[in-house]
């Protein structure tokens, strides 16, 4: 059973909740145009983060099946009150751990998507060569679905890999 | 040449805006939770749990 949670909103479309080891989340999603920009779909782009708001035990949060059900009950609520939004997920590299990242990822994607949805996996290569995972979670009845793929394509073509 | 400097060029944006807006979002939640607003939301849910047990 998931968490019960809270929508505050702001600029960043927050949420969050508290575990009952009084671990609090918060999740943002974040209007992200420049991603697309000049694209007639920017509008509809945001990044979607989740961190730890609240840890007052010192320790590292524990393994809770309840968190990962209830960041999918808030991703479902996000995307049910606009259906043509779609999500953009970075993992971050700084510690050489993206591609744990982007696997931790895709199995909290696969577990509790409902099949209404589509994730597209790219990576985005630095000219140092470092590469970023990057995911996108849209809805499969957006009407713009062609094209928004398209584009969120296009941001990992360069000339290395043409 | 100039041309693929500039698409290279347009990656590193990318990878730059898309890492240091996940920073910048990071450290807002931090703040938050120490915001009066943020502290009454979290009130308010403990009580919704409370009654929900």
């Amino acid at each position: 059973m998931p968490y019960q949670y809270s929508f505050i909103g702001g600029l960043n479309n927050s949420y969050f909740f508290e575990t009952v080891n009084k671990i609090v989340y918060e999740i943002k999603f974040k209007p992200s145009p420049y991603l697309l920009a000049g694209n007639e779909f920017s509008e509809l782009i945001y990044e979607f983060v989740i961190d730890v708001a609240i840890n007052n035990s010192g320790k590292n949060p524990p393994l809770d099946n309840e968190v990962s059900l209830t960041i999918a009950e808030i991703f479902k609520e996000f995307f049910n009150a606009y259906s043509e939004n779609v999500c953009i997920y970075i993992c971050d590299s700084s510690d050489n751990r993206q591609d744990i990242r982007r696997k931790k990822f895709d199995q909290w994607f696969y577990k509790y998507q409902n099949d209404s949805f589509i994730k597209i996996d790219e990576i985005l290569v630095d000219s140092n060569k470092n590469r970023y995972p990057v995911s996108m979670v849209i809805l499969k009845r957006n009407p713009y679905i062609k094209q928004i793929i398209a584009a969120f394509i296009e941001l990992s073509e360069n000339e290395a890999n043409k | 040449m100039e041309t693929r400097e500039k698409k290279k060029r347009t990656t590193d944006e990318i990878i730059a805006y898309l890492l240091q807006s996940k920073r910048e979002m990071q450290e807002e939640i931090k703040r938050d939770a120490n915001s009066p607003e943020f502290q009454e939301a979290l009130a308010k849910l403990r009580e919704l749990n409370n009654n929900r047990k």
